[in-house]
């Protein structure tokens, strides 16, 4: 009934309405008009009477209003503290008034605050500071990560709480200048800049804001500006704010509650090597793109191939750096040989990486999996029923058991002590018919004995374990990705990925393999998802291959920073984890790329594929933290 | 944007003042009026958005200005009924007419419409809004707003008429 027209529907009008119609329609309507009606309008939002009981402290988002309403209310506000009697900085000027303000800062010996950081979408990230004179200790991630800086020395140690890690940094000036320090920025200041936009109450204390356009934002020259909240008594800034301009950016640094000239400890400053912690890389992961690590992957960064092909006569199947970076343990087979009809028994051989001298060579039979210890002591191979412990420096074997499950893949725990391996029984007739059947085992490497066993429906082709040992991640050819918590065996979540996936080395995300191809097929796709709630992070899309496309092998840069992927259509592609930009892909080889292993300092790059050749690739900037050799 | 709080009001302002002002000034044919009508339109519309969410504000604010417009224009003729000085120039055919005064007689011809008559029009013919949309701003069936509209027409078709002699349809 509702959709038939209505007997006086008819849109044409009668020909002198519709000429008096249009010439109304044809009126031009003024833009200043307009303009007018709009700066009123938004000042019906700043009459100090409607908005100051409404206005919370410290929420800067109520400045973001543009410069004629920022005008027009501090037009008003000025008008409400003149009525209420303060006139305590009527008779200055912006000018005056910042001026004084960068002096005192200038005078002020140490400070320490609260800082969080935001970038887009991502959580923030809370902190605190400390500096004094030129020197700063930044504590981030609930003191996970340290920074001390000593601008005057040049120097800087960076500490990794959790795994007692710390690493020395020579800092130049321009690092120096990128280092987020608000104080520095309004030491450098011209107080002309300033500009005055209004008074806000701030945790029960009256503040004066100013505005500094063109502030030096996480690196990015002047692309900021900076909001400084001065309490209006000692003169001193309460609270600043460095954002993007750009609201879309969603970036900004906010230091709060800053409480000035109080006598820090001078422990706080020390850039000595705190006891028991040891010399390594610290990973700046969740500070991604903070200013340390925003030069990270310059665009000529490329994936050039440094010290060549190590290897060219067997296909690398997989590949294990040692703890030092010093060698490469590769598992070698023949191109036709797919087990279990091996035509040549599969090799195990390490070489030292500087010099491409072979150190030892094992034959391994149909070992298909070899994995290693993180301290780089033991390896171990499995060959149907047999899991066999190797030492890695002579590739002898040390302990050899049999299981009742045929085994497959094979990953260490983080401490080396216990083993998993996944359970791969396909059906009577291979993966195509007959039941099929799964799990882990979970065995003590020292007693050789079984500690716990998951059962599964699906054979598992690809066991890992995450970072801190906690999670165990294993898929089948199909999927889905499970993690399990090693602690209980409980099924902790799944993930929506097939065959590969590989954990961050923070510990928060998982990169899996996606189950969803490109309509073409011929370019790959990696998930990201949090482990702590399954969502999605985001994804990385591979250029388009000239096959199909298969992901052999994924795994991260050891600071975090990068993802790679190898394809079986022959392509590496590097990723850039914070922004899933694809930084390098790789398509010179022809044949499929089986995996990649990063070198323990990152910056090699090791693959091999079925055209036989183990290859060594430089990223010669993966971060802008200086290479710190883990000697 | 269902939110006590008002940043957004910057941005309801930017993206609405033009349609407003425009409206206004379409009714009204007046800058200065427009400019006061839209002024008390927002107004209104910010004082109901302090109040409680706003559904629509596509809505709220096309139908406050056509409204206020309205009725502006007939505070400002406050002897409604047109003078014979308001005549379109008989000498010449209608749709020779300057448009302009056709556009002055329509304004005022408006004025002596039935309220939701004017306004039914003036969204449907100056704001080109379609039956749904004028039927969903003001909250009347669709065939009502049909019926309005032919009316709308009808009345100012035969104004139109007594002061056109002989120009019938």
């Amino acid at each position: 009934m509702n959709n038939q027209p209505h007997p006086h529907d008819f849109d044409n009008l009668e020909p002198p309405l519709d000429v008096a119609v249009q010439a109304i329609l044809a009126e031009p309507v003024s833009d200043e008009a307009v303009e007018r009606v709009k700066t009123r309008a938004k000042q019906l939002a700043t009459k100090p009477t409607l908005t100051l009981p409404r206005m919370r402290p410290s929420h800067w988002r109520e400045w973001k209003a543009s410069r004629s309403v920022l005008k027009s209310f501090a037009v008003a506000l000025a008008l409400l503290i003149a009525v209420t009697g303060v006139t305590l900085w009527l008779d200055r000027s912006a000018d005056r008034a910042f001026s004084q303000v960068i002096k005192k800062v200038k005078a002020a010996h140490s400070v320490r605050l609260l800082t969080a950081t935001r970038f887009g979408q991502q959580p923030e990230i809370d902190g605190q500071m400390y500096l004094e004179g030129n020197r700063l200790r930044w504590e981030q991630v609930r003191g996970l990560l340290v920074q001390v800086v000593d601008l005057d020395r040049k120097r800087a140690v960076f500490l990794d709480t959790q795994r007692k890690l710390a690493q020395e940094v020579d800092i130049d000036t321009e690092v120096a200048k990128a280092f987020a320090n608000p104080i520095d920025q309004l030491r450098r200041a011209q107080s002309s800049d300033a500009v005055s936009i209004g008074a806000e109450i701030l945790r029960g204390r009256r503040t004066l804001v100013y505005r500094l356009p063109q502030v030096d934002l996480l690196g990015m020259k002047g692309s900021g500006e900076m909001l400084v909240w001065v309490d209006a008594e000692s003169e001193l800034p309460a609270q600043i704010v460095i954002r993007d301009t750009d609201p879309k950016a969603e970036t900004e640094i906010r230091f709060d509650q800053l409480v000035w000239n109080e006598p820090l400890d001078a422990q706080l400053f020390a850039l000595s090597i705190p006891n028991g912690f040891q010399v390594g890389t610290v990973v700046a992961t969740p500070h991604r793109r903070e200013p340390q690590t925003t030069e990270a992957l310059t665009p000529n960064s490329a994936l050039a191939l440094a010290d060549g092909v190590l290897s060219n006569e067997r296909v690398p199947a997989h590949i294990i750096w040692d703890s030092t970076g010093k060698t490469i343990t590769a598992l070698l087979r023949d191109p036709e040989s797919v087990p279990p009809l091996e035509r040549r028994p599969n090799e195990l051989r390490q070489w030292e990486v500087a010099t491409g001298k072979v150190q030892w060579s094992e034959t391994i039979g149909g070992a298909g999996c070899v994995a290693g210890t993180a301290n780089g002591d033991a390896l171990a191979t499995v060959i149907g029923f047999e899991v066999q412990l190797r030492s890695a420096s002579s590739g002898k074997v040390t302990r050899r058991w049999v299981t009742d499950k045929p085994l497959s893949p094979l990953v260490f725990s983080p401490d080396g002590k216990t083993l998993a391996a996944g359970i791969t029984q396909w059906g009577p007739f291979g993966g195509s018919g007959g039941k099929q059947s799964g799990g882990v085992q979970f065995w003590d490497v020292e007693r050789a004995s079984l500690i716990r066993s998951i059962p599964d429906d699906k054979p598992v082709t690809f066991v890992r374990y995450s970072g801190n040992g906690k999670y165990l991640a294993t898929s089948s050819n199909e999927g889905p990705v499970k993690l399990w918590d090693v602690a209980t065996g409980e099924l902790v979540r799944l993930f929506p990925g097939v065959s590969q996936a590989a954990f961050s080395p923070d510990g928060e995300t998982i990169a899996c393999q996606s189950a969803v191809v490109s309509a073409d097929k011929f370019s790959g796709k990696v998930d990201l998802y949090r482990l702590r709630d399954g969502s999605l992070v985001r994804s990385f899309v591979s250029a388009k291959g000239t096959a199909a496309s298969w992901l052999s092998y994924i795994t991260f840069s050891p600071d975090g920073h990068l993802l790679a992927a190898t394809d079986w259509n022959g392509t590496v592609t590097l990723w850039d984890v914070a922004t899933g930009e694809r930084k390098q892909t790789n398509m010179d080889q022809r044949a499929g790329v089986l995996t990649a292993a990063f070198a323990p300092n990152g910056a090699t790059l090791a693959t091999g594929s079925e055209d036989q050749i183990l290859r060594l690739w430089k990223i010669s900037a993966d971060s802008i933290l200086p290479a710190v050799e883990t000697k | 944007m269902i939110d006590d709080e008002l940043p957004d009001w910057d941005r309801i302002v930017e993206r609405h003042a033009n349609r407003v002002f425009r409206v206004a000034q379409r009714i009204l044919g007046s800058i200065q009026d427009a400019e006061e009508v839209s002024q008390d339109v927002f107004t209104e519309a910010f004082q109901m958005h302090q109040r409680g969410p706003i559904q629509s504000w596509t809505g709220l604010l096309v139908r406050l200005a056509t409204l206020r417009s309205i009725d502006r224009l007939r505070r400002n003729r406050p002897t409604v009924g047109l003078r014979e000085s308001d005549r379109i120039s008989t000498t010449e055919p209608i749709e020779e007419a300057a448009a302009k005064e056709l556009a002055q007689w329509l304004r005022k011809a408006m004025a002596q419409l039935p309220d939701q008559q004017a306004t039914v029009f003036a969204m449907f013919q100056f704001e080109q809004l379609s039956r749904n949309e004028v039927s969903a701003t003001l909250g009347i069936s669709r065939e009502a707003v049909s019926t309005t509209l032919y009316k709308a027409r009808q009345r100012l078709l035969s104004q139109l008429t007594v002061f056109n002699r002989g120009a019938s349809k």
